[in-house]
């Protein structure tokens, strides 16, 4: 008798655990449409898009708001993270073909190198990549991957610790800024930040990378953590990317951006998911990321791959995202990243 | 005669058998929940001729990485240790005036480990932390610009972990305290023994097997610890095992085997402590201590436990929680404090900003799933073991299989499952199901234990008797066993919610991008310098659990986090 009850006591158990956890999960997306048309009829029928991207959370909210404006009958879902959050969450995706993201943007020239020759990606298919002003020959790649935005490298501090300021990268090594004063973003995850500390060893200076490191900088996961380190006073400066600097600046934090003689960019391409669910929708917002409200969103306060965006672009530079290189894949490649993480860790935490 | 006898032995062996076919039912889906995920990841490491260990332990900096393991686990053990035994003696000492103070040890459980962890960041970050700034209008620290505590360092990453372990040692102290008979204390202080001379000559020795299980506990919990090394310690490059396995599962591609090698040492030591106390306990109806008379809690009048008591309540709870509050109610993280600048805005973004709602309702149905299939199975795994000793191996399987989560740190299983469920033949990963399986997982050593504790102690004398005053199995059942099982099953309903709806780790591990709970969601906020929008969510998760607990206390009587 007991038996029976603890038989019907799990079997009650089990049914409440389907009611409780009303579980599913996307389903994969049928087939793209023929005609533009016929996507966007479609698109508005799956109802729904999701974008992962390592683009500051505020651009991915004003995409969210401009796309929903353009394109009422279909939700957009970002998720912002690191390409140490993002990328294995594609590549599982695209491994058990349980897609969730349709569309998603990184800034890794050897993440993206590798995946040139795999069915990880479809081709992308709206009118705006024929815009002359988007200059397609020059921004999509392998009709795959398309340029997206750009960034760029300075120096940020915060005013109220720092009220005589920043004037080149060498006043970070100041000796009174040591002893966690500075903040720098770990490339743990992140090949782009490797590319970034080889490129400004040489270019800020002689051994640039060394002394920043003997002066014990205080480390983050992200160059989002280190705006907000800035804006708070943890930190009292960083070498990082302008954007999310100037969003704090904007909501009235006190901080600062220069742009040093010779600044690091680095472009952001996108592409659409072979695993999306919504393959129509996945195209719709691929096209809508390079039209002119696109930009506005994406690339506000980012360098834009449209000229003339409102918004757009960063102080001190005029400059184009089809103007920024993509970095070399070969010193990108899995085995040289990891070497370099180690040798970074070993100056930078040793 | 020998027909009339072959009918009862016939019973009697399809009865054992359908027992046999049950309990086995049960012990090979949890082998298969419990014990596949691991042994998948563990072999993955000697794949390739062990290319996972020579990848983990080949770094040149994994020397540093054993070495903090194991002074964070033994460091942050030995202020558990100290303070959990001192609060459980606290407690039997409280004045009946302060009676209301024996919550306050169990209440830091209630606070999410994230939530703890922010709220002492922004404490004691060494630019804004507002202690920092309270302190440095001290005297002799008003020439600093940041510190004098810095919250990032191994010091205070030690400190803040035994904190957050003393709840866990209490709970072991306190309830072997409570088997401490009055007369032993009574007759030592009639016989002229100081408080502290009953304590170090009476309660210790007779605590040693609460705290030798407990301290095994909380040093395998230490061991593990994944919250505070990753959210405190990637500022100064503090590694640990369990962050380790994070960072290979966080690379492209994902190593599992570096991931299974970091975990192999955990693995391992986890592995000897549930044997080793199976192999020390051996027959558990030795503890029954239900007797014929009976053990009333002593009571004190010392006002030193209450303050003591109180002491601990605002460091490791009030303190935190404050630091949380005051960042969710500031539009940014700044030591300048106004009055002017506090706003409700990041609780209104806790509801515009995308998965943060969601996150609350997965949370929430995964966890009461898993605690709906936890409570039977439990059950059904304590009766095995105490009830069904003539089903030996399945009796020893499900008893060690059931115990193998609370050793065997919750990362590692979440690294398991995201291996096993990204593959043929159950791919679950992005669903829900997944969350509710390794929760599952991990609750079972309490659900199992919980019942089985209170199952022991009930011995066979109440059923027995209720036998003999010629009662069905039924009745019995029905009027004696589940009304005592009652209040430990609500306490073990109360502290699985708890539990799950602030775990971390092994959901870090198996989330997808669009299915998250609180805990994942707050530290991917965490990581993108939300601070504000993280202070506002651990608010939010605390109130969560505040509110399953509220709803646990209404069901089950006031006392339900006492019977923790």
């Amino acid at each position: 008798m007991r038996m029976k009850r603890l038989a019907a006591t799990m079997a009650g158990g089990l049914l409440s655990v389907a009611a409780l956890a009303g579980c599913g999960s996307d389903s994969g997306g049928g087939e793209v449409a023929g005609s533009w048309d016929e996507i966007l009829t479609a698109a508005d029928k799956e109802g729904e898009v999701v974008i992962y991207g390592t683009v500051a959370p505020d651009n991915l909210e004003l995409l969210k708001k401009a796309f929903e404006k353009k394109y009422p009958k279909i939700k957009l879902t970002y998720v912002r993270g690191t390409d140490a959050d993002l990328l294995p969450k594609v590549e599982i995706e695209n491994q058990t073909g349980r897609g969730t993201a349709d569309v998603h943007m990184t800034t890794d020239a050897g993440w993206i190198d590798r995946n040139l020759d795999t069915d990880s990606s479809v081709d992308i298919v709206g009118p705006s990549f024929d815009d002359e002003a988007y200059d397609k020959a020059k921004s999509v790649i392998d009709d795959k991957w398309f340029l997206t935005s750009a960034t760029v490298f300075g120096m940020a501090w915060n005013t109220d610790k720092l009220p005589t300021g920043i004037k080149t990268p060498a006043d970070v090594l100041d000796p009174a800024l040591a002893g966690g004063k500075i903040g720098v973003t770990n490339p743990s995850g992140i090949p782009t930040y490797v590319d970034m500390y080889r490129q400004i060893n040489d270019d800020w200076g002689p051994g640039f990378v060394d002394k920043l490191a003997a002066q014990k900088p205080r480390v983050y996961d992200s160059a989002v953590a280190v705006g907000q380190a800035i804006a708070s006073g943890e930190i009292w400066a960083s070498p990082t990317i302008g954007s999310t600097i100037l969003t704090e600046k904007a909501n009235g934090a006190p901080v600062e951006f220069m742009i040093p003689e010779k600044p690091f960019g680095v472009p952001w391409y996108s592409h659409v998911l072979s695993s999306s669910p919504h393959p129509n929708a996945a195209q719709v917002l691929a096209d809508f990321l390079v039209t002119p409200e696109g930009q506005a969103a994406i690339s506000h306060d980012f360098i834009p791959v449209l000229p003339d965006i409102e918004g757009t672009g960063v102080a001190g530079t005029d400059v184009l995202a089809q103007e920024i290189p993509l970095g070399d894949p070969d010193e990108l490649s899995g085995d040289s990243v990891a070497a370099y993480q180690q040798e970074w860790e070993k100056k930078f935490l040793g | 005669m020998a027909p009339i006898r072959a009918v009862p032995l016939m019973g009697v062996d399809a009865r054992v058998w359908r027992g046999r076919l049950f309990y086995g039912a049960i012990v090979a889906a949890l082998a298969y929940l419990i014990v596949v995920p691991v042994w998948r990841l563990q072999s993955l490491a000697f794949d390739d001729g062990g290319a996972g260990y020579k990848s983990q332990f080949g770094r040149s900096d994994i020397g540093d990485t054993l070495r903090t393991t194991v002074v964070l686990a033994l460091a942050s053990l030995a202020i558990a240790m100290v303070l959990g035994t001192l609060l459980a003696f606290a407690v039997t000492r409280l004045p009946h005036r302060a009676g209301f103070l024996r919550i306050i040890p169990v209440l830091p459980i209630v606070m999410p480990s994230v939530a703890n962890v922010v709220g002492w960041a922004f404490l004691l970050s060494p630019g804004p932390g507002y202690l920092n700034a309270l302190l440095r209008q001290l005297p002799w620290w008003d020439h600093l610009d940041s510190g004098p505590v810095n919250v990032y360092s191994s010091t205070w990453i030690i400190i803040i972990t035994g904190f957050g372990l003393t709840s866990f040692v209490y709970l072991f102290v306190s309830a072997g305290m409570q088997n401490i008979s009055s007369e032993h204390l009574e007759a030592a202080q009639s016989s002229g023994s100081s408080q502290l001379g009953v304590f170090f000559k009476v309660v210790l020795p007779l605590l040693r097997p609460s705290l030798v299980y407990g301290g095994g506990v909380a040093l395998l919990l230490g061991l593990g610890q994944f919250t505070g090394p990753l959210l405190l310690g990637q500022n100064e490059g503090m590694k640990v095992l369990t962050t380790e396995m994070y960072r290979r599962t966080s690379e492209s591609p994902v190593n599992y085997a570096a991931a299974a090698a970091a975990a192999s040492p955990l693995v391992i030591l986890g592995l000897l402590v549930v044997f080793g106390q199976r192999f020390l306990l051996g027959n558990q109806s030795r503890f029954v201590t239900h007797g014929g008379k009976s053990f009333a809690p002593v009571g004190g009048r010392s006002w030193w436990a209450a303050a003591f008591v109180a002491g601990y309540g605002l460091v490791a709870l009030v303190l935190p929680l404050l630091g949380v509050l005051i960042v969710s109610l500031s539009p940014y993280w700044s030591e300048n404090l106004s009055w002017d600048l506090f706003t409700l805005d990041n609780y209104r973004k806790l509801v515009d900003t995308p998965g943060i709602i969601e996150s609350v309702t997965t949370s929430v149905g995964t966890s009461l799933a898993a605690v709906a299939v936890c409570v039977p199975v439990g059950l059904a795994i304590a009766m095995l073991v105490v009830r069904n000793q003539h089903l030996k191996v399945i009796r020893t399987l499900g008893d060690v299989i059931s115990a193998l989560p609370l050793g065997i740190p919750s990362v590692i299983f979440g690294v398991g499952f995201l291996l096993t469920y990204t593959q043929p033949p159950f791919i679950l990963y992005g669903t829900k199901w997944v969350i509710i399986l390794v929760y599952i997982v991990l609750m079972i050593p309490f659900a199992t234990r919980m019942q089985m504790t209170a199952l022991i102690s009930m011995g066979n004398t109440y059923t027995e008797a209720s036998a003999v005053s010629g009662a069905s199995p039924l009745v019995t059942s029905l009027r004696v066993t589940l009304p005592m099982l009652k209040p430990a099953v609500l306490s073990a309903v109360a502290l699985m919610f708890i539990l799950l709806t602030h775990e971390f780790a092994a959901s870090l591990m198996v989330r997808s991008a669009t299915t998250q709970v609180m805990g994942t969601v707050l530290y991917d906020h965490w990581s993108n310098g939300s601070y504000t929008l993280v202070a506002a969510m651990a608010i939010l998760m605390s109130a969560v659990t505040t509110a399953g607990v509220a709803v646990a206390m209404m069901v089950g009587g006031r006392n339900v986090l006492d019977n923790l």
